[in-house]
């Protein structure tokens, strides 16, 4: 039952949500206590699935592979939990970064719905009911993306969702290519049938997955709905797009490439040749951008082409190092834009020739800013540091020197680039006196997240030992589908 | 673990630092020397024993240890560090006067243990956390006056430039690892080529090895206390250590070897075109570090001991210069040597102390810098021995500008006041041991400086450290270069001013800084114009984008893969099938040509309808009745809303049209084959009999659509149920909120 309660909970806070329209101030409790929520279950899932290995629940009691199964293994158990910190931190922000106009128009049952939609994604077992989930997800994050009505915010509402929606369409055919072909939609089941499809089918109808999870990530060619729609709504929704939704792609591509699809040949060398073009393309265009949540926006598009390189490359290790590289990225970026919509709200704008003087100003923001700036570099002893020391090294394990070669020639650039907002918006003079703090709630949530973060970089132990048992259980399918299928089928 | 716990205390100093300094100022200085003395002292404890090492596990299934191992060529640098360490603490006290010094001071500190870790580390990642740390510590110290933009832009460059080292470090330090299937440095017993390359690569560009040298120069816009420790004595020296380090391994290099004295002749010759006395120092330890390269590259024993010596002599000399450079910008307010002169009256120990360091710097005996030279001309033949012979009689030149020209030619002006011994002693006591080591050079030779050879060749070095070798052909040349040097110096100013000259002429249209700067620059402007062009397109071009990437990829699978696309074999179409499908598809065509949007509503109410009739026509006839529903609603919305729509006009190009026609072909037959392919190859499910044999008994409903809807499947439709209130809130909240916004402004 814990494993449903992740999705199920954040759905009845948003219903409650709902009902509270008319009482904001209730509103403000009741999210906090759904945020608070998130992170306890999430605790408790990862708590249960530790020692277990996999936790299955069957809806309805009706049998795998028939009725909808949940299924949470270290995967998706660990991914849920990244969730509930994200969860809170951004809850917490949203109340003095959300304006009271756009929070009255039902911001937070679409935060909760949003919620509810990426851990249903991450904990469904069954692939029609994911593509639901990622339905639920799509259209909160676009009524979140163009809440407010402003004209950029339409226009980038628009950039974001008509894209995606193509994506949608992929992802329904595909589902139903596969089903033809297999006659299944459950995952444990699919990972027993598609090994008898025809090799060459069963790889034309993996390319569909590929292009719609490829899109959702942000994957090269399929990314100009990030940038374009990222920097337009308040920084707290970005910072929420930015940790959640592209790594739903990441996680939908790992679990179907890991258990239904075969990674190899043709898809193989697709998949890393646009993680290479991804990385490069993002960090070029990251690195010449003069605003602020532009460099982020286009950083988040350059780092998920190491995540889906990992996932190409295909060996425990990559997996390993690409799971890492999801948590932390989600993590450091989701604060970096909160750090972002800090500097936003004090001074005004985002754009770097405008800002400065910030180290001043606010020495703890700096000192933050610093942390997940250096992780997101990858300088040691960060999250980041250990990200890319895993994901490069299993590359050179298997000799892919030209992958080893972009991702640390990618990750230059990525210093660079925050090395440039470091000088421009904390280092520089302002142009005017930067206001005192109104309130330090500005400042716990990054601090929270940050805290997690360092954890991360400095006891380096705990979570490459989870990565590496995630890894294990990622390239030995056969256990996950004895979980959900029992072991008599 | 004295060493671990040294570091933690360390570090945790250069955060209490700073915050203690704005209590106490005395104190906290005071506090931070002592920490580098207390570091200093157990450094010179240990000289004489064997090898102390202490390893923690970090990550054991990586391979990947917390390790630290200082034999006696480590603890040569420790020492060097620890002491130049304190000089420069208390130095940098000083040279801040009334300003506030915690920040300073703080990251001296940090840095210095950086610095420690990068010498003693035994493990190749530990070593690359501290080496990547001293890059960063480098970049605060460099940027410590933040609000200068030049001191930013300087930062930047060198955190650049080394940080695109550590990165080649990183690579060949991981594919050192992989292939040794071990990271402990001390372990590592071959490198491939490629590893080999990386590692160089790293090292020079932290040893600022010509052509990546160019940063060097320019970090001297940090406080002289932050150039005098980590521009000369340190920093710049752990390319150096690293590939000394791994000489064992590599042995005798060529490339690393002439890239080395590439670096030497190149830095001497540019060290005499410099005016500002900072950039003089800054060019000639480019060359040091060149000749100290070109060394390591030899591998071989002789060119150990003097890699060695070399080391030890100009990190005693150079810090010193440096400081006193600081002092003399202090006491003239200019550090261009051009402007000051007669120094030695008003400084006059400054002056002396200076005398001893260039003599050293000059290879002058009996100063260490004069035993150094010795031994590399030992070391060298052919040619490269005319390449050193010639860097060091440039070095001579330089010394002498840099110590004879301030201070014993002109008049100095009366303002500048005479120097307190507090001021001047650090740099007195360091020339004082140039020439306390070059007469007891057997001792601390025996002492520190012949383990250290050993350690670094990987073998027993029996040859004794002396002052004097007879009359061998070292001393020939020793002579010769202190000869020349001499006979140039008299020269300087011409050559100085030649060199001037031709440099403006040159830079800066060519240049390996202007180079790497337009490299730069040229990724910046594609990567703008790049996403001026995202920002620009609207997301009609990019869906035509995705689509083409989208059919490009099933075509290269379709090639690559293949499958046999076996034709109809199901029963033979009838025509209502056929009439149903030439009815859609006419429709279809039809709606993207017709110039109105009533005909266009229409002609898609066709497509719609006859989808529906196929939908019957297969025995569906739940999703027939639900099609006909939603294609009538779309039908009269729309009609609903023409009166608020504007006018209909043709947004499109006739060749737009049939780009997208090309394109909605391609994606249909793409379509059409993947499902001919399901239904040629595809199997029959299990699991819609089950549902069939389950609907009545189980889900007690006999309308199995029904049942999988509400029960089977209950979870997706409570989602799509989400799905449709979050649309119900969006079309809400965008109606009323935007009319709120133009009821507010309007």
């Amino acid at each position: 039952m814990i494993v449903a309660l992740p999705v199920l909970t954040p759905l009845l806070i948003a219903a409650l949500m709902i009902c509270l329209w008319q009482s904001p101030k209730a509103r403000i409790g009741v999210s906090i206590l759904g945020g608070v929520l998130q992170l306890v279950l999430g605790v408790a899932l990862f708590a249960q699935v530790l020692p277990a290995g996999h936790l299955v629940t069957q809806f309805g009691n009706w049998p795998a592979p028939f009725g909808i199964s949940f299924v949470a293994d270290y995967l998706s158990a660990g991914l849920v939990l990244m969730t509930g910190v994200l969860t809170l931190a951004m809850i917490v922000t949203s109340n003095v970064d959300v304006d009271s106009r756009r929070r009255q128009y039902g911001f937070h049952p679409l935060f909760f719905v949003l919620i509810a939609g990426v851990c249903g994604a991450f904990l469904t077992g069954d692939l029609f009911n994911m593509f639901v989930w990622f339905e639920c997800t799509l259209l909160a994050s676009f009524v979140l993306l163009s809440l407010g009505g402003e004209k950029k915010q339409v226009r980038g509402g628009l950039q974001y969702v008509v894209p995606n929606l193509f994506g949608s369409v992929i992802f329904l055919s595909g589902i139903g290519l596969l089903y033809g072909a297999t006659g299944t939609l459950n995952f444990a089941d699919l990972h027993q049938k598609a090994s008898l499809v025809h090799p060459g089918l069963l790889a034309s109808i993996s390319g569909l997955f590929l292009v719609c999870f490829g899109l959702k990530a942000a994957v090269f060619p399929f990314f100009s709905w990030l940038p374009t729609s990222y920097p337009t709504p308040p920084p707290v929704i970005t910072a929420l797009f930015a940790g959640l939704l592209t790594k739903v792609g990441v996680y939908a591509l790992v679990r179907t490439f890991t258990l239904v699809f075969p990674m190899e040949g043709i898809i193989q060398t697709v998949l890393i040749t646009l993680s290479c073009l991804t990385m490069i393309i993002g960090v070029v265009a990251a690195a010449s951008q003069k605003d602020f949540k532009h460099i982020l926006a286009y950083h988040s598009m350059s780092q998920i082409g190491y995540m889906t390189a990992g996932l190409a490359l295909g060996t425990k290790f990559a997996f390993a190092a690409t799971v890492l590289y999801m948590i932390h990225h989600s993590l450091v970026k989701a604060n970096l834009f909160l750090i972002a919509g800090s500097v936003e709200r004090t001074s005004g704008s985002s754009e770097l020739p405008s800002l400065g003087g910030f180290h001043k100003a606010r020495p703890f923001l700096a000192i933050l800013f610093v942390l997940m700036a250096a992780s997101l570099a990858g300088l040691p002893p960060s999250s980041g540091f250990w990200s890319k020391l895993f994901v490069v090294q299993s590359s050179l394990r298997i000799e892919q020197f030209v992958v080893a070669g972009v991702m640390l020639a990618v990750s230059l650039l990525t210093l660079f680039s925050m090395v440039k907002v470091w000088n421009e918006v904390f280092l520089k003079e302002p142009k005017e006196p930067i206001p005192p703090l109104k309130s330090a709630v500005d400042h716990w949530p990054i601090a929270f997240v940050a805290v997690t973060v360092l954890l991360f970089g400095f006891w380096i132990q705990p979570f490459s030992d989870y990565a590496l048992e995630v890894g294990q259980q990622l390239s030995t399918p056969q256990i996950y589908v004895e979980a959900v299928l029992g072991v008599a089928r | 673990m004295f060493l671990i716990w040294y570091l933690v205390a360390c570090f945790g100093s250069a955060i209490v630092v700073p915050v203690f300094s704005n209590v106490s100022r005395k104190a906290a200085a005071w506090f931070a020397i002592g920490i580098a003395a207390l570091g200093f002292g157990w450094g010179v404890s240990l000289v004489g024993s064997p090898v102390t090492s202490i390893s923690l596990p970090w990550l054991p299934d990586y391979g990947i240890q917390f390790a630290f191992r200082l034999d006696s060529y480590s603890l040569l640098f420790w020492l060097l560090i620890t002491g130049i360490g304190v000089l420069v603490l208390d130095y940098a006290d000083k040279y801040m006067g009334e300003k506030p010094a915690g920040r300073l001071l703080g990251w001296l500190i940090a840095f210095m243990a950086s610095m420690l870790a990068v010498v003693s580390a035994d493990d190749a990642i530990t070593l690359f956390v501290a080496w990547e740390a001293t890059s960063l510590s480098s970049f605060a110290l460099i940027s410590i006056k933040f609000t200068d933009e030049k001191s930013r832009k300087s930062a930047t460059q060198a955190l650049l430039v080394t940080g695109m080292g550590g990165l080649f470090l990183f690579g060949g330090l991981l594919w050192a690892g992989v292939e040794n299937n071990t990271f402990q440095l001390s372990q590592i017993s071959s490198l491939s080529g490629l590893a080999l390359v990386l590692i160089t690569i790293g090292c020079f560009a932290k040893s600022a090895q010509w052509p990546l040298h160019f940063w060097l120069p320019n970090a001297m816009a940090a406080p002289t206390p932050v150039s005098s420790y980590l521009h000369s004595a340190t920093m710049v020296k752990a390319g150096v250590y690293l590939l000394g380090r791994l000489s064992p391994v590599m042995g005798f290099q060529p490339v690393i070897h002439w890239f080395g004295l590439i670096t030497a002749f190149w830095g001497a010759t540019l060290a005499l075109g410099e005016r500002d006395l900072k950039k003089i120092l800054a060019w000639s330890t480019v060359a040091a570090l060149g000749q100290m390269v070109a060394l390591v590259g030899l591998g071989t024993e002789t060119a150990a001991k003097a890699a060695v010596l070399l080391i030890f002599a100009h990190s005693l000399y150079k810090a010193a210069l440096f400081m006193g450079a600081g002092l003399i910008e202090k006491a003239t307010g200019t550090r261009d040597m051009t402007q000051v002169g007669g120094l030695a009256k008003p400084l006059r120990p400054l002056a002396i102390a200076f005398a001893f360091a260039g003599l050293s710097m000059a290879g002058f005996p009996p100063l260490i810098g004069f035993v150094a030279k010795e031994a590399a001309l030992e070391a060298f033949s052919g040619l490269s021995l005319a390449v050193f012979v010639a860097s060091s009689a440039l070095g001579c030149v330089v010394a002498w500008n840099v110590t004879y020209l301030p201070f014993w030619r002109g008049e100095a002006p009366e303002t500048v006041q005479s120097l307190k011994l507090t001021e001047w002693g650090g740099i007195g006591l360091l020339s004082g041991l140039s020439l306390a080591f070059g007469i007891a050079i057997p001792l601390i030779g025996g002492a520190l400086l012949g383990p250290a050879a050993s350690s670094l060749s990987g073998s027993e070095i029996a040859k004794k450290f002396s002052l004097w070798h007879g009359f061998n052909f070292a001393l020939l040349f020793s002579v010769l270069v202190l000869v020349v040097g001499f006979l140039l110096a008299t020269q300087s100013l011409w050559i100085r001013t030649t060199i001037e000259g031709v440099r403006k002429r040159l830079t800066p249209s060519t240049g390996w800084e202007t180079f790497a700067k337009n490299g730069l620059k040229a990724i910046l402007t594609s990567g703008w114009d790049f996403s001026r062009v995202v920002i620009k397109t609207s997301f009609r071009q990019h869906l035509e984008l995705y689509f083409v990437a989208f059919l490009g990829l099933g075509l290269l699978i379709f090639l690559l893969k293949g499958f046999p696309i076996a034709f109809w074999h199901g029963p033979t179409p009838t025509p209502i099938d056929v009439a149903l499908a030439v009815f859609a598809s006419l429709a279809a065509i039809a709606a993207l040509f017709v110039p109105s949007r009533l005909g266009t509503v229409t002609l898609l109410g066709i497509v719609g309808v006859s989808i529906t009739l196929t939908y019957v026509k297969f025995s569906a006839p739940d999703l027939g009745l639900t099609q006909v529903l939603v294609e009538t609603l779309t039908v009269v919305l729309f009609v609903l809303v023409f009166a608020y729509l504007p006018r209909f006009t043709s947004i499109s190009t006739k060749s737009q049209k049939v780009k997208d026609l090309a394109l909605a072909l391609g994606f249909g037959s793409m379509m059409g084959a993947l499902m001919l392919g399901v239904f040629t190859f595809g199997k029959e499910s299990t699991i819609s009999n089950f549902f069939a044999e389950q609907s009545v008994p189980g889900a007690k409903g006999s309308n199995v659509v029904n049942t999988i809807i509400v029960d089977f499947r209950a979870l997706d439709t409570f989602g799509e149920i989400t799905v449709l209130a979050v649309a119900a809130m969006g079309v809400h909240a965008l109606v009323r909120l935007r009319l709120q916004s133009q009821g507010r402004t309007g």
